[in-house]
Order: structure tokens, then sequence, then C-alpha cells
């Protein structure tokens, strides 16, 4: 009677959330399942495979892997001069007591170098160091078959790609920063081949040392115990940061098209959690080409939460994906994400055995909150606070020494430079081996022709009192001068770059009482977005106060606008030439309606010099 | 055991051990330290040190422990019994230099903390390295200092147990000597079933070395420590203390120790002392109604934590404060050169811990006080003492006068005191109670039906 009654009780509840219920279940099965018998596992697997592969390639790749008596000379050679070994082995030859002094105190060598296709760079080597050798892009046969199918439709992009691989293979930080929309799959492609590669190296070893030591006698004294150091303290090797779920989509995709022989666990779960949910209508893909700006499509198409973090687990024959990040090769997160579990389990033990650290779209995540980044930083190859099962003995021993972050491998793609990003170049960027920055000249904005564009600069002595003399001279002098204009005192839009002044000019508006002025935010609702932009296209307010955040994140074309005034230049130099052309939206006005105002101080350099281009900026720096 | 194991050691280089001068060790012998076969390395360092003479100890135990002997010493600590093992050691070493090469067990964490300094200093010269495997202190530190293949360890043994349950590929699989300090305590009940945990898992094939001051007639606690045919050095009879040691008694009621005891402590102003006392709630009072006096005094229990321990010692080292208030944990193994004066503020209940506690001072042939308050409830466990040590103890004479002027004083500072802990929570704390310091570990022995057992019934 009990029994069925319960039984019945359980049917129930399981036909309630049916949907739920059975997702949860098989998902905590595929996480812990596996888990328990992986050494047996890996053990076998380990033989298997290997004679597979040598059945598959002939023996030419694998062979020399399985034949250790003759090759092994060989081998040895080969791998000194390999990459990865020069940077990564035991004891690598770049992480001088030396070299992590300069670096420490923050004296680099830089020189001036040119970068194949990836154009001009600024190459940064500790004091007292030598430039790596580059050996080739150190990527494994296997994977080079790969590479060439990849970009046989472009010779351009091929080169590129080439440009790329080699400069990134020698294991030097590299600092984009002015990411093209248009190249960015091909990075993705090339970063992704360079992790792979990186990932298989590391297996590769600690597999084949696995299986050496199991073989060995169980009480043999360990001869030459530094050939089995072959680990961090954790398994993770490789981060990439991203901004939004959408991002971490095309970089799982672009590392997944490299390894079509695996088999991917938990595809669907992945589909379904980052990307749109079917059936969903993306207008910012649906709409005609040139309705939204490249960039806002690039960026905001797809799943835009940024709210997420997921493992990627590599095995010789499959690919885990949401694995556990204690048995994840890869992390991919956003720095929220990140952010969230760091201060629920009080550590990041998981970020202290990165090698690479990818960051993409730095520009987005400057958008979003740069002190998740900051946060994310400070932990990245700290000391971990528990051992996670880690064998000690296998641990290299500059992981011990706490020196990881001198060799950690930093790519960073931004689309523009601003302060915070060069800072985290220059501070937080500790590679022994050096690090290149890409430097990019920017042509000037196009802008409406006939337009007067007013760069009104403003003198401050120090950055910390920045932005109190910019508020300063904006309160007693361009807005003062605004309301006198007849012209001028309406249909004005105020756009403001930064949140804090956002928040500051709006309070000492309100105090104004000869001004009406309504605010596009991004704390503002749908709601208030229409009333707003209602009310200023009307007429019945004069003036509109924007922020940067809220037109990256939402690019409303603004109606009724006749003079543009920029608190300070926008950190996104399109933005600048959007604004000036809203105007001509609204017919029969011609450019001398338009008038444009920009405030400006020396330390708006980065953002100017994209506005007025390279060439130009240093006239204006100087006028 | 073999026989050899009780018959006395003669050293190869003919220098006939003389019983006499084994009677007060601790004072050096008349073997320089070059005569004992060690490599130039070593003997520079030791004459950089300032050593010229080996003390008794070393004299007896290096050159045997060069011959790749098993070794059970006796002698006082303070004696150079930390030496007389490391400088062997040091040299095989030398010879084979593996990580992971020798372990040495103690049973505090000072002590070991201590042994570490030394193999430190003795093996500066070889780039010996060096570790402290000791509980309280960060797990993960450890884990990574073991991951650096240390050359030495020096632990307690219960976090060396951990580790080596707990550390993932750590072993001590390539040890090649394991040293026991005081051996004694490290053998007994407490300690005993991990010694013989960690044993199994080192290899047979290594030397063994036991050292302790007081050494248990007990031999078959010892064969735990399977020793293979070991050498016995010995430099001190069972139970003694050393002829500089003056050794004096306070008779006076109960009521009046605390008044008598600052009186004590003042007349005795500019010089270092270490005060003993048998529960850590004593130590916690006196050292607070010093303090409210204005007399600069630390206290050090089992109750703080390892590195405030630390920082107590090493403050009384330097000489930052004068009264070191200190429960058994204190008692044995450290070396602290000056304590000019040890009081008992509570008699031992057990006279192998006087022993170890007046063993503070006097020590490498210096003079030193001792002097124990004695009250109507102790008499027993005194006579007792002085029957072990085979000497009667001299009346050391408080002047009544004045104890009377600072008994006032005293009262206050007691009331102070009082009231502080009680917002420290730990005067009328249930478990913190009139209860013997357990140091981490019980002392051997508890006497049968006194003191403690009693108290804690009532």
């Amino acid at each position: 009677m009990t029994t069925t009654s319960t039984t019945t009780r359980l049917l129930t509840l399981l036909n309630v959330s049916a949907l739920k219920t059975r997702k949860r279940k098989r998902e905590d099965e595929e996480e812990s399942a596996p888990l328990p018998p992986t050494k047996k596992l890996n053990a076998k697997r380990v033989v298997q495979i290997e004679a597979a592969e040598v059945e598959e390639d002939g023996g030419e790749e694998e062979g020399d892997d399985d034949d250790e008596g003759l090759m092994d000379e060989d081998k040895e050679i080969q791998e000194t001069e390999d990459p990865y070994n020069a940077h990564f082995s035991a004891e690598p030859k770049c992480l001088s007591t030396s070299a992590k002094e300069a670096v420490d105190k923050r004296r680099w060598t830089t020189s001036k170098r040119s970068v194949g296709k990836l154009g001009e760079a600024v190459l940064s080597i500790p004091e007292g160091s030598e430039d790596v050798k580059c050996n080739g892009d150190g990527l494994l046969d296997k994977l080079r078959s790969q590479m060439s199918t990849q970009s046989d439709g472009n010779k351009g992009e091929a080169a590129l790609q080439k440009d790329l691989l080699s400069c990134i293979g020698s294991y030097q930080d590299l600092y984009v920063t002015k990411h093209d929309v248009k190249t960015r799959s091909l990075y993705r492609d090339v970063l992704s081949l360079h992790m792979l590669n990186h990932i298989m190296k590391i297996r590769r070893r600690v597999l084949k040392n696995n299986e050496k030591l199991s073989n060995a006698p169980k009480d043999a004294e360990p001869s030459d115990s530094n050939a089995y150091l072959d680990q961090g303290f954790v398994r993770p090797s490789v981060l990439v940061l991203l901004p939004f779920r959408s991002s971490a989509f095309h970089w799982v995709t672009a590392f997944l098209q490299h390894t079509p022989e695996h088999q991917v666990e938990n595809k669907a779960r992945f589909r379904n959690e980052f990307s749109l949910p079917p059936g969903a209508d993306d207008k910012l893909l649906s709409a005609p080409q040139g309705t939204y700006p490249d960039d806002h499509v690039a960026n905001m198409a797809g799943n835009i939460d940024d709210f997420f973090r997921i493992g990627l687990k590599f095995t010789r024959k499959s690919i885990k994906l949401f694995a556990d990040f204690y048995s994840s090769d890869i992390i991919f997160a956003s720095p929220l994400g990140l952010r969230e579990l760091i201060e629920k389990e009080k550590s990041a033990d998981y970020l202290s055995s990165i090698e690479i650290l990818i960051v993409d779209q730095l520009d987005v995540l400057t958008m979003q909150n740069w002190n998740h980044i900051q946060l994310v930083f400070k932990h990245l190859n700290a000391m971990p606070k528990q051992s996670h099962d880690t064998d000690f003995s296998r641990i290299k021993p500059w992981y011990l020494d706490g020196n990881a972050a001198y060799l950690r491998q930093s790519i960073l793609l931004s689309a523009y430079e601003t302060p915070d990003t060069r800072a985290l170049y220059n501070k937080n960027l500790l590679n022994v081996a050096g690090k290149l920055r890409l430097e990019a000249a920017w042509p000037a904005v196009q802008v409406p022709a006939g337009v007067r564009q007013n760069f009104v600069k403003f003198e401050c002595g120090s950055p910390q009192v920045e932005i109190d003399k910019r508020f300063e001279y904006f309160a007693k002098q361009l807005f003062p001068s605004l309301l006198k204009s007849a012209v001028q005192s309406s249909n004005t839009v105020i756009f403001i770059p930064s949140y804090f002044d956002y928040t500051r000019v709006r309070s000492w508006l309100k105090k104004q009482d000869n001004v009406t002025f309504t605010v596009l935010s991004e704390d503002s609702d749908n709601r208030a977005i229409s009333r707003s932009r209602q009310a200023f296209f009307a007429g019945t307010k004069a003036m509109l106060l924007v922020t940067e955040r809220f037109h990256f994140f939402r690019r409303y074309k603004i109606r009724g606008i006749r003079n543009v005034v920029f608190y300070a230049p926008p950190d996104h130099s399109q933005f600048y030439g959007e604004f000036l052309s809203y105007p001509f939206l609204d017919e029969g006005v011609l450019p001398e309606d338009v008038t444009c105002k920009v405030l400006f101080s020396k330390y708006d350099y980065m953002r100017l010099e994209r506005i007025v281009g390279s060439a130009e900026v240093a006239n204006l720096m100087n006028a | 055991m073999s026989d050899s194991s009780s018959s006395r050691h003669s050293s190869p280089d003919g220098h006939e051990p003389n019983p006499l001068l084994a009677e007060n060790s601790g004072e050096v012998s008349e073997t320089p330290f070059n005569t004992l076969g060690l490599i130039p390395e070593l003997l520079q360092t030791v004459e950089a040190l300032g050593y010229k003479n080996a003390t008794s100890i070393q004299a007896q135990a290096i050159p045997s422990a060069l011959q790749d002997r098993d070794i059970i010493g006796v002698a006082k600590t303070g004696s150079g019994k930390t030496a007389a093992f490391a400088l062997p050691i040091l040299q095989k070493w030398w010879e084979d230099p593996k990580p992971l090469y020798a372990c040495i067990l103690a049973p505090t964490r000072e002590l070991a903390y201590q042994i570490q300094k030394q193999f430190e200093a003795l093996g500066a010269n070889l780039g010996v390295r060096c570790c402290c495997i000791v509980g309280g202190l960060d797990i993960m530190a450890q884990k990574v200092a073991l991951a650096k293949r240390p050359h030495i360890v020096v632990a307690t043994p219960g976090r060396l147990q951990d580790h080596l349950e707990n550390t993932k590929g750590f072993s001590l699989r390539s040890l090649k000597y394991l040293v026991l300090d005081e051996a004694d305590r490290l053998l007994d009940m407490d300690f005993g079933p991990i010694i013989d945990k960690i044993l199994k898992v080192i290899p047979k094939e290594r030397r063994t070395m036991l050292f302790s001051a007081t050494m248990s007639t007990k031999v078959k606690r010892l064969q735990r420590a399977s020793l293979v045919n070991p050498v016995k050095v010995e430099v001190s009879s069972k139970y003694s203390t050393v002829s500089t040691l003056q050794q004096y008694y306070v008779f006076g009621p109960h009521m009046r120790k605390e008044v008598n005891m600052i009186t004590l402590v003042r007349s005795l102003s500019g010089k270092s002392i270490i005060v003993f006392t048998n529960t850590v709630n004593d130590t916690i009072r006196l050292t607070l109604m010093l303090r409210a006096l204005n007399i600069g005094a630390i206290p050090l229990h089992s109750k703080l934590s390892q590195s405030t321990r630390l920082g107590s010692l090493n403050k009384f080292r330097a000489g930052g404060r004068q009264v070191l208030i200190a429960t058994d944990v204190a008692a044995r193994g450290l070396d602290i050169p000056q304590v000019d004066v040890v009081i008992n503020y509570g008699v031992p209940q057990n006279s192998k811990d006087y022993i170890h506690r007046v063993g503070r001072t006097a020590r490498a042939g210096r003079a030193g006080k001792a002097i124990t308050f004695v009250t109507q409830y102790d008499i027993e466990f005194h006579l007792r003492i002085e029957e072990v040590i085979g000497k009667k103890m001299d009346e050391w004479v408080i002047p009544e006068q004045e104890a009377a002027m600072l008994a006032e004083k005293v009262e206050e500072a007691g009331r102070a005191a009082a009231m502080e802990m009680k917002d420290m929570n730990l005067s009328k704390g249930k478990e913190g109670k009139r209860k013997r310091d357990d140091m981490d570990r019980d002392d051997d022995s508890v006497p049968a039906g006194t003191g403690v057992g009693r108290k804690k019934r009532r």
C-alpha cells in the first residue's frame, strides 16, 4: 500500500516538472559518472589510442612516441627547440632572477618592429634579457594540416593567420589595440588552434608520464625526478575572458572546428544555454545589412547574457563541455561569472595554473564592470589555498616558487585602447619572454560635410583633478555659453561618456531653473527611453543627456538633434560620427544648422586620436 | 636489543668517555671538532659559529654516526644534542646530496622549529634545504614546501603523518636518516601509534637515531623504532640536574602565593625569568597581573596559535620581555640562552617535568637559579622531587615587609586581571578552568591518584 502511494506521488511529481527534473538528472549523471573511474580508463586508453593512431598515421608522427629506444635522442633535441618546451619546461631559461627583477621594477627595453600582416608593433623585453628566438610556431604536425585547410580561401587571410600564429607561438604576450570586427573570426581560429596545440602538448606529456610511472615498479626510487615535472597546481591551463555568452559561443565553436574527430559531450546543452532560444528572432541579424552599425551587430547579436562560465575538458577521444573546473583544460568565462564564483568560494584555485590567458573584446569589457577584470587578474596565478588532489611530486618548480605569472602568456584583443586597458597591459602582463603591443594608426572619423566641429580644450595639471576641472569648465563656461545662444539652448544633446560624470551633471542641471532636460542612461528602462526620446524630439525638453554605455548597448537613432555637446570625447570614435549624422535624419536640416562642441583635456589623447586621426591629434593637443 | 646497545661506546680516536665527565654533561669536552672526522666544509661552519671543542655527546655520537651506526643518545638538552646528529647527517648528505634525505621528528613545534634553524645554520655552507612541518601552520604552504623536495624535513609526527596521507606525491621512500629527538616522548602512548604508522612507510634500509634528555627504562618502546645494532651514547645519569644550578624553594601558604610571587619577580628585576605554571589559566592570570604592575611579561601556552607562540618566544629571546610565563609547552627542548631564573609557580606533579623545567637555565656551564613555590598542598610533590634529584633544596626567604607593602597593589592587579579574563571568556569557561595544559598532547604519565585526576573529579 505504502509503496504504491509513494510511486504514484513520485510519478505525479515527475509529470509536473517532467522537463526540468529530467534535464537536471541527466546533467548530474554526466557530471558525476565519468569521474571516479578516470584513472583506470586513462591507463587503458593511452595504449589503445596510441595503437590506433599508429595505424592511422602510418606510424610517422605517433610512431616516435611509442618507440622510445631509438628515437629518444632525436626527440630530445626536437623538444628543447620547441617553443612550448623552451617556455614552460621545468626550468625555463628566460625565467632568470634578473629578468624577474626587471619585470618587477618595470624596466623594459622597448623596440619597434614590424610583424608582417599584423602591422607595426612595440616589443618590450625585460631589461637585460634577450628576445626569444622564434623557432617556428611550434604547431603539432597533426594540427598543421588543419591550419592549411582552414584558410585556403583568401591569400591575405592566410598570411595574416600565419603571421599571427608565429607571433603567439613564441609565447610572448600580445596586445592587439585595433581589433577589427572583420578579422575577429580569423583571430579566433588561430588563437583556438594555439590553445589546442598548447593543451595537446601538456596532455601528451602528462599521459606519457602517467604511463611511465604506472609501469615503473612501485618501490623503485625515482631516478631522474625532473623528468616527471609536467604540471601545475591544477588542470585548467587556458582562460578565455569574454563579455557575452554569444562570444563564448563563437569561441567554443571555433575551438571545436579544430577537433572534428572528437566526440563532444553536452553539445546540445551548450547550444541551448549559449545561443538564443530556437525560434527567437534576432533583429540585429535579420535586419538588412546597414540598418545597424557593423560593430553593434558583431557585439550584440545572439545571447548577450554577461554572467556565465564554462569548463572544457579535453581528452584524446572526446571533449566535454560543462566539465568541473578542476578537471577542465580551458575555462571560458565572463569576468562577472568568475567574480561571483570567487566570492562564493572565497578562493580561485582554478586560476592558479593558467598558462595562456586570452581576453577578447576588451573594449566591450570596459563597457561592463572593470572591477571584475581587476579582481580576476588579482587571482590569476596566485598560490592555491587547497591542493585539489594535485600530485605534488609533479608540479613544475616555478609554480612552487610562485613564478607562474612571469611565464603566463596573455593575449589581449581590443577594438581600441583606453587608459584602463593600457594600464592592464603595463602592470599586469609580467611575461619574462616579453610583450608585443600592436600600434595602429587611426584615420579621422567621417562626419557629414559642412558641420562645424568645435574642439574646446581646458587646462588641467593632473589626472586626479581632471574630473573636477572638466565639470567646472562645463558649468562655468561651456554651459552658460550654450544658454546665451538662442539656437544652441534647445535641441541639444549632451553626450557624457562616464556614468559618474553623468550623475554629477544631471544633479547639477536639476538645480538650474532656466533649462528643461531629459536623460538616456544605461539604467533607463524601455518606457523611460521612449518617453525621453519623444519629449526631446517634440521639443518639450530642450536638452538630452546621453551616456556612452546607453548608446553602446542600445544604439538608438535619436532624432531632433541640432546641437551636439561632447562632455568628453567618446571612447567609441564611431559614436562621434553617428551623433553628428543624426541631425540629418530630420528633413530639411542644413549642415550650417548643426553645431558640435567637444570638451577635452590632454588626458583625452587616446580618444581624440581616434576621432580626429593619428595625424591631426598632436596639432590639436598643442593648439 | 642486541648486547652492543647497552655497552658504552668508545670512540675511534681512543678517547674513552669518562663516566664522571658524563655525569655533569653539557660541559664542553676536551675533544676538538677536527678530530671527529668531519669534512672541512662542516668544520668551517662550526668554527664560524664559534665552537672549538665538541660537547661530550657530540664527541661520542659523531664518530659512530659517521660509521653508519644506529645511535641511542641520552643527554640533557643544551648539551649540543642537535649538532650531534645534524653534523653527521649533513656530512653523509654531502656525499650523496639527494632530496628528502633525512627526517627529524620532535614532540613539540617549537623544538622542531629550533632544530630546523640549527640545521640551516650548520648547513649554510653546503646549501642544504630544510623545511619545518609542524601543526598549526598553513597546510598548503607546507605542501608546496615539500613539493620543492627539501633535503631535510624537521617535523612533528602528527602533521607529518597528515602529509604522508594527504599530500599526493609526497613520500619518504628515499629517506636515509630518521632521527627521533626527545625520543622517550615520541615513543610514548600519545605519539606512539603515529610513529608506528610513519615507520611503516619509510624504508627499512635507513639509519635511525634516538635522542632524549631522559631515557625511559622501558626498552620495549625503543624496539618500535627498529634500530639495528645501535650504539648507546650516554652522558648523563637518568635524573640529574646540573651542578651549576642553585635550587631553592619558597614556602608559604597558598593564599599568599601571588603576593610572594610578585615580590620575588620584582626583586629579581633585570634578570631574564621563566615562570612555569601548571595551568593555562594561571599563565594568563599571572601575565595580566604582571602587566598591570608594569612588568613586561609574555604568555606561552597551548591555547595560543602557533604563530603567536613563535612570536612570544622570539620576543623573549630577543630580550624584549624579561618574564616568560609558560605552561609545560616550554619545558622541554627549548634552547633559550641566558635564562637566569626558572620559577616554578606550581610544583610540577611529575619529577621528570621538574628536571625539564629547571633545565631551561644553567645551560652550557652557566650558572642559574631555580625557585619553586611550595604551599601546604604541595609538600608531598616537593619531597618527591627532592628525593629524585637527591638533593635538599635551600629555602628562599621572601622579606615579609616587602611583601606586605605590595599586597594591596597585587590584590588590585588580581582583580583587574580577573575582570579582563572574564572579558576574554576564560576565567569561568568550563574547559579552561583549572585544567592542566595538555600541550597538544599529554605528557607521558600523570602519576596515578595525584593532582589532576582528583581535581577533575571534584
